[in-house]
């Protein structure tokens, strides 16, 4: 179908110029892993919005037709057994995220020697 | 509604190019063929709320990093002068007080991503238009219809110009048909507290306008056409010239003129610095936001090519980034950020006399000023980031 556009030929300029063909991609962090991680995090800021504007306009277009109210999702409240099913989901979300600053390993390492 | 075939691009022999003016003068300039309508922004949900995230995330990058920065900055220049270190005003010394400081790489990291997010990836403006390419293209190929356009196949334009991707454009201005369209598009939030961008270039024409009658125009740099349009705004019947080296802004730049029923424009593929135009051709030379993009030696060149180019008493009027104030901050961000957006000859722009440059070149009633690119930015009470706009007009 659609093509990306053509690659660019290298610079033929021989002017020392920053951040041409051949530059490489600067560091603003002392640690440069830091700057790959920064835009792990943008770009995973990024879908959350984009997750949150189409959850928003599902919403709203089921309240237009009459399908589920914003009454219907205030009101509703899990019956305890769905209740704790999601305060599992909860916790388990949460031990996922933040287990990590705890550094544990995932398996046995190669022992030196 | 006219269909795009290959039978509505009519063929136009290719005129020779010659170093005169061409003879055909705007007034004189047919309406044109009936072109078939800009093809419709594809609706994409996706899209249009990442490039919301990108600006909602530019605009507190202006509003609340950057006052933090500037008050951290302050603070710690006063504390460095309590403790009686000397501090340098200039923007290494600067650099030096904020290098500890957490704040200041994610305020250079956002500066140069944010605009990367803007343009590249899934989301992102290349990728996007590219999804519309072969309606786009085709549309574009009618500007070669245009007797308003002037392109010429064997041009080269200077080798700076290809070195590098100009504000990170990925592929640069030249080599993508669709680079025009693209520009255009992101073009809508290069400034992200404008409500308006398009208020800016109309600042422009009315500083003009204050000056002088603008006469037979010239805009160097013309990009898409954004510059150029508010004057034929403010008078239809206005001669406008229009250059710049990207023949993708040029095709729409033409495209955008007619859609519009200007028919005293003209866009032409020509170096500012030797655009073959006749001596005293005319009264009024512009260009907005082209300074900063030319290497000292190029920049030089242009100058003197203005004042060839200007009958007598006609004023050169350009509108660009220069730091007035001279203040350590001002500098070091502003330099930064040509540094950060690919915008490589931004720091030697502001380090030239550029009120100097244009007297050596014949030029009388210099003028180098702020200039107010919306209400209340320069006052105090504008803490936000934003361009150091400013005037630089020569009357011959």
């Amino acid at each position: 179908m659609s093509s990306m556009p053509t690659p660019r030929p290298p610079a033929r300029s021989s002017t020392v110029l920053p951040h041409g063909a051949d530059a490489p991609e600067p560091a603003y962090f002392a640690d440069p892993a830091i700057d790959r991680l920064m835009g792990v995090v943008m770009s995973l800021a990024s879908e959350v919005w984009i997750l949150n504007d189409r959850l928003s306009a599902m919403e709203r277009v089921l309240a237009d037709k009459g399908v589920v109210t914003d009454g219907d999702r205030s009101a509703w409240a899990a019956d305890p057994k769905v209740q704790r099913e999601l305060d599992a989901e909860r916790d388990a979300f949460v031990r996922g995220l933040m287990d990590h600053l705890l550094g544990v390993q995932v398996s046995r390492g190669v022992p030196h020697g | 509604m006219v269909e795009i075939t290959s039978a509505t691009v009519a063929s136009r022999p290719t005129a020779a190019r010659t170093s005169d003016t061409p003879t055909v003068t705007p007034g004189d300039l047919p309406a044109g063929p009936a072109l078939a309508p800009r093809p419709a922004d594809r609706p994409d949900r996706r899209f249009e709320a990442h490039q919301r995230f990108v600006l909602a995330t530019k605009v507190h990058w202006s509003t609340r990093l950057y006052p933090a920065l500037k008050a951290v900055t302050r603070a710690r220049l006063e504390a460095a002068r309590g403790r009686g270190e000397l501090t340098a005003q200039d923007p290494q010394a600067v650099q030096r007080l904020l290098a500890p400081d957490p704040l200041m790489p994610f305020y250079a990291w956002l500066e140069r991503h944010l605009q990367q997010m803007k343009y590249a990836g899934r989301d992102g403006l290349v990728r996007y238009h590219d999804g519309n390419r072969l309606l786009l293209e085709a549309w574009l190929a009618q500007a070669d219809a245009l007797s308003s356009l002037e392109l010429d196949p064997g041009f080269q334009p200077p080798p700076y110009y290809e070195a590098f991707d100009v504000h990170q454009h990925p592929g640069g201005l030249l080599g993508d048909t669709l680079a025009g369209i693209v520009y255009e598009h992101g073009a809508r939030s290069t400034t992200p507290l404008l409500q308006r961008h398009q208020d800016l270039h109309h600042r422009l024409t009315q500083a003009v306008r204050d000056r002088t009658t603008p006469g037979r125009l010239l805009d160097l740099g013309c990009g898409f056409g954004k510059s150029t349009e508010p004057f034929a705004q403010a008078d239809p019947d206005l001669p406008i010239t229009a250059v710049d080296l990207s023949p993708p802004c040029l095709r729409l730049a033409a495209l955008n003129a007619h859609a519009r029923g200007h028919t005293h424009m003209r866009f032409l593929q020509r170096d500012a610095a030797a655009t073959g135009f006749a001596d005293a051709a005319f009264d009024t030379v512009t260009s907005t936001m082209l300074l900063h993009e030319l290497p000292p030696s190029h920049l030089r060149r242009v100058v003197a090519e203005t004042h060839r180019l200007l009958a007598p008493g006609g004023w050169v009027v350009h509108l660009d980034f220069l730091v007035l104030s001279g203040d350590a901050f001002d500098r070091f961000i502003h330099h930064g950020h040509g540094r950060r957006n690919n915008e490589p000859f931004m720091q030697a722009l502001d380090g030239l006399d550029l009120a100097a440059l244009h007297r050596e070149a014949g030029f009388r009633e210099v003028d180098v000023v702020s200039f107010e690119e919306a209400p209340g930015t320069l006052g105090p009470d504008h803490t936000a980031w934003r361009f150091p706009w400013a005037l630089v007009a020569a009357r011959k």
